[in-house]
């Protein structure tokens, strides 16, 4: 309603601009004559100051002289006669009353969305949240942390959905983060390392290497930080460590394990690089293991989706987390992990619903009720 | 409700210039004071629409409300707040609605500053703009609206082109747009002195100032994209002959015709026709350039044919007001009353032969643009008109001119005399000799054309100001008389010695840099030490850094002259990862006039290998500070108070003038 008295304000406005000076009436206008004449003494003026500096000579001024004489008594002869037609002034106002509105509304209705408000993110960031959209979540985090850089649960959250959605250098800059807040990770250094060997085409950079030493250092059994390491020893010409920690995946690894068959490939890589036949023999690998969680199908089929797909793959997840967790609610782990579901996806409802069931579920146990009170603090649903 | 008002006021915009076309006209026709007086109202009224419209859109651009589909297109979030407002205009509609302020900025002047214009021309110049306002926010709003809404919003924006997100693009469409709309006026002055079928004796007076703003303005931003170009694209040249630089640098050529034209019809009222034909000229070429850059013509001939509407529609406002305002030119030319008669060697005359050679060269400019669309456009061959060509064409009638530039001043009003000017012209003459030797014997018998070119810089800049102390009359009158007398010439003189000055300058900078440059493009490896002119440049060492959204490869290394640290440079490449886009930032090293710019080529098979071009550029900074002298001589013959036209006198002072006249 608001819109429509300022529209109607404005059209009134625009109207009154062009009736008013209408309505002043008939005011006497100075004749065009008296314009010229103005002006050609004016240039009479300036030729005799060209003519004192020389810019003209005498018997062209002369010239010149009775040229602007002669305007000059034409301009007077041509003292019009004033005209006795009635002014137009009044029809002229009604036009304009009836032309601006008519038109103003008429191409405006057509066209505009006068109902529609204005939407700046401060007003779309306060809306309730659309869960399908992984664009519209991850600008909810970045403008959060725009304001609060130190927020570890937000960078948690974006580093690996930006390495999913190919953002590498965001997700090399939200890894940095990370450690920054908390000190390396072996997890955390792991996937920092994977993310700048992404984000550089495959390459190996020093900080790369780095990164990747860490997390084997802190954690032998990172599989990824030693398969990039090895790559990255590769590329550096250190071939024999390149296929020492070839080797050592392999020692590692249970029989079945996906991962298997690419190390294979890369060994095989080292191996000419070292000039030794490809069939040279491999250590013994673990006995296989039944596979559990996600498996890498799953995780590849995740990687090709749409961010729709996505999102409702990972809503699908956590609904069948919640399900679980109601059959078997003992399993501090699994609360956990939903509570930071529903809290980074702005449920909130939904969250303290869950950390109302897990503090009932272990009211006898404290240590297992302050690790989940501090997930809740950590998304914020608790102080 | 702020973007739906803005919405609504461009509207409202569209109809004040429906009212604005018409009502002073007919008042004008049946000589009703009360009609005329509604344009500058009606102007006013629509600088205020169009401006809220344009602070409406700016301000959906700064809250990012991306419910209006075109600061979705075009901006981010978290894109920095300069280059959220400078988005406005970083795109067709906002560029469009700032053409239409712009406009509507000029219309509100004439109606404030022209109080003292007779009335019917005042409502004949407002009644034109109102012509070119409605084609404009017809225009905007039917293929190009700024306005149009999504709902729902999308969270996030698609951000601007990374090359546009810099402080060169923040100004220099503004600048151009100034400069071009301003033209507008000059068009509207002509047209409207065609309807009335008589030029007012006040006319060019009027038409002068308009005409010299928007030059400078033109000079401003054809100058700033020059630089722009130089230093961002990396390719180390400062002009292309490239379609998009022809369509700014045409309307500048024709422009500067017309200023001299109007001096000449202001004075002498000659050269009526030449002034009103070249003022229609100007504004046409203005709608041409606007046209190219718009249209996507550029980009390809077909991609116009693809999506047509815009293109079809700026075709016919061209073909409406270049197409008509030559109709009735044709019609009501021959009533234009002749003025003063004049010999062909005089003032006018000389102004006829700067015409004729800036019309002619601004011919071939517009032949080189536009044979190529046009071949593309029948055959689909497709060709570019590059460098070569303009050399042939444009350079040869640029001499002549820059030669006879001197002359100008010297000549006499109605009669000259060719002999009297050359040898007052002796000393500027002199000069060029030994500027000419002194050039030769530094670049040791170098190439003869650049010695000869920064004689004829010396002929222009030394020629231009022998003309004021000839004025001032110093060997006749002594040092303080003179100094007196100079200080007594109008600011126009001055204004007209220091452009045509600001001309010498832009020409040794040009001359320098394409004579006497020196380039070199090698693979270096650290360590490597390059001899680039004067120059040695060592390149130390090359890392990768990280900016906000680019990576970029930057090389360090350090210039010496003579064994000694010039400079440490920093050049780089860099990609923008969103849109995987590479950019070149060179380094660039000012002493004195010169510079020496390096930047990198193209990365070379191996890691540790860099190809880098290096340029020693003597004197290249004179290019576009010349440019800076030549809008310095452009302000300084604007504030010249007398060009201001004064108010009819009482009846009183009437009589006494012609009588000290006599």
């Amino acid at each position: 309603m608001l819109v429509w008295i300022v529209f109607a304000l404005m059209t009134v406005a625009a109207t009154l601009a062009v009736i008013v000076p209408l309505a002043r009436g008939n005011r006497a206008a100075t004749p065009a004559s008296a314009h010229d004449k103005a002006v050609y003494r004016d240039q009479l003026a300036e030729l005799e100051r060209d003519r004192e500096r020389g810019l003209i000579g005498a018997a062209e001024a002369e010239a010149a002289r009775a040229e602007i004489a002669r305007r000059l008594i034409r301009a007077d002869a041509a003292a019009e006669a004033a005209g006795g037609r009635r002014s137009w002034a009044r029809p002229a106002a009604v036009a304009a009353m009836v032309v601006l509105p008519l038109v103003t509304l008429g191409v405006y209705a057509g066209i505009g969305s006068p109902t529609l408000p204005d939407q700046p993110l401060r007003a779309r960031l306060d809306a309730p949240p659309d869960p399908n959209d992984v664009q519209q979540m991850i600008a909810r985090v970045e403008a959060h942390l725009v304001n609060e850089p130190n927020n570890l649960e937000g960078w948690r959250v974006l580093a690996p959905i930006y390495g999913r959605l190919g953002r590498l250098d965001d997700a090399v800059r939200a890894y940095r983060e990370i450690i920054r807040l908390e000190g390396p990770t072996p997890p955390v250094s792991e996937a920092l390392g994977e993310a700048l060997v992404a984000a550089n085409g495959g390459l190996v950079s020093e900080e790369a290497q780095a990164a990747l030493d860490a997390a084997v250092a802190a954690d032998p059994e990172r599989v990824k930080a030693r398969y990039y390491r090895a790559l990255g020893l590769l590329q550096s010409g250190r071939n024999a460590e390149s296929l020492a920690e070839y080797d050592e995946i392999i020692r590692r690894s249970p029989a079945d394990a996906p991962w298997l068959e690419p190390v294979r490939e890369s060994r095989r890589q080292a191996l000419a690089a070292l000039g030794q036949p490809a069939d040279t023999a491999e250590p013994a690998t673990l006995p296989p293991r039944m596979a559990a969680g996600p498996d890498a199908g799953t995780m590849a089929a995740a990687a090709a989706m749409s961010p729709e797909e996505r999102a409702a793959m990972v809503d699908g997840m956590v609904q069948r987390l919640a399900d679980r967790l109601a059959e078997a609610p003992n399993d501090p782990a699994g609360w956990m992990q939903l509570i930071r579901a529903y809290g980074v996806m702005e449920r909130p409802d939904d969250a303290s619903a869950a950390l109302k069931k897990a503090e009932e579920t272990f009211k006898e146990d404290p240590t297992v009720l302050a690790e989940i009170r501090d997930v809740a603090k950590s998304v914020g649903l608790i102080p | 409700m702020i973007v739906e008002i803005g919405h609504f006021a461009l509207v409202l915009a569209l109809a004040l210039a429906l009212l604005q076309s018409v009502v002073p006209i007919v008042g004008a026709r049946r000589d009703d004071a009360a009609l005329m007086a509604v344009g500058g109202p009606i102007a006013l009224a629509q600088l205020t629409f169009v401006g809220l419209s344009f602070a409406a859109l700016t301000y959906a651009y700064v809250i990012s409300d991306f419910s209006v589909a075109n600061v979705y297109e075009n901006s981010h979030s978290l894109k920095p707040m300069l280059y959220k407002v400078t988005g406005v205009w970083g795109n067709h509609e906002g560029s469009m609605l700032l053409w239409v302020l712009i406009l509507a900025l000029f219309g509100a002047s004439v109606a404030v500053f022209g109080r003292n214009l007779p009335a019917s021309l005042k409502a004949n110049v407002l009644g034109v703009q109102g012509w070119i306002t409605v084609a404009f926010l017809l225009f905007i709003l039917v293929t190009s609206n700024p306005f149009i809404r999504m709902n729902p919003a999308p969270f996030e924006g698609q951000d601007l082109n990374p090359i546009l997100q810099d402080i060169g693009l923040a100004i220099h469409p503004p600048l151009l747009y100034l400069g071009y709309v301003g033209f507008s006026i000059s068009f509207a002055f002509a047209v409207a002195a065609l309807i009335e079928g008589r030029i007012d004796a006040a006319w060019a007076r009027w038409v002068r100032p308009w005409t010299l703003a928007a030059w400078i303005f033109l000079t401003a931003g054809i100058s700033m994209g020059s630089y722009w170009a130089y230093y961002e694209l990396g390719w180390g040249g400062w002009w292309f002959w490239d379609p998009v630089e022809n369509a700014s640098f045409m309307p500048w050529l024709l422009g500067t015709a017309l200023l001299h034209s109007a001096v000449v019809m202001e004075k002498r009222n000659a050269l009526k026709i030449w002034t009103v034909l070249l003022a229609i000229l100007t504004f046409s070429l203005s709608l041409l350039g606007t046209f190219l850059v718009r249209s996507g013509v550029l980009t390809s001939v077909h991609a116009f044919a693809t999506d047509p509407a815009r293109g079809v529609f700026i075709l016919m406002i061209l073909c409406v007001f270049i197409g008509g305002s030559l109709t009735l030119f044709a019609a009501r030319a021959a009533q234009l009353t002749q003025g003063g008669v004049f010999a062909p060697v005089s003032r006018e005359g000389a102004l006829v032969l700067n015409n004729i050679l800036l019309t002619a060269s601004c011919a071939t400019v517009l032949v080189g643009t536009l044979y190529p669309l046009a071949l593309e456009g029948v055959t689909g061959e497709k060709i570019s008109v590059g460098a070569p060509f303009f050399n042939l064409t444009f350079g040869p009638m640029m001499i002549p001119l820059l030669m006879a530039v001197p002359f100008g001043p010297y000549l006499a009003w109605k009669r000259g005399d060719v002999l009297g000017a050359s040898q007052r012209l002796m000393v500027a003459f002199a000069a060029a000799i030994v500027a000419t030797l002194v050039a030769f014997y530094l670049t040791s018998g170098g190439p003869v054309l650049a010695a000869l070119g920064v004689g004829l810089a010396a002929w222009l800049i030394v020629g231009a100001f022998s003309e004021l102390v000839t004025r001032a009359r110093f060997r006749e009158a002594g040092l303080a008389t003179g100094l007196r007398r100079l200080a007594g010439l109008p600011r126009a003189a001055f204004g007209t010695a220091v452009a045509h000055a600001g001309l010498g300058v832009t020409l040794l900078g040009i001359v320098g840099v394409s004579t006497l440059q020196v380039e070199n493009i090698l693979v270096m490896t650290p360590g490597q030490t390059a001899t680039i002119g004067r120059y040695e440049v060592t390149f130390d060492s090359a890392e990768t850094r990280r900016g906000p959204n680019f990576t970029e490869l930057v090389a360090h290394m350090t210039a010496r002259k003579d064994g000694e640290v010039v400079a440490k440079m920093d050049p780089a490449k860099r990609l923008y990862t969103a849109r995987q886009m590479p950019t070149t930032e060179a380094s660039i090293v000012t002493h004195g006039f010169s510079q020496l710019y390096v930047t990198l080529g193209e990365e070379s098979e191996r890691t540790d290998q860099l190809v880098v071009r290096m340029f020693d550029k003597p004197m290249v900074t004179l290019i576009w500070l010349g440019s800076l002298v030549m809008m310095a001589g452009g302000l300084l013959s604007l504030s010249d108070r007398r060009l201001r036209v004064g108010a009819p006198k009482p009846a009183r002072a009437a009589s006494a003038a012609p009588v000290a006249a006599e």
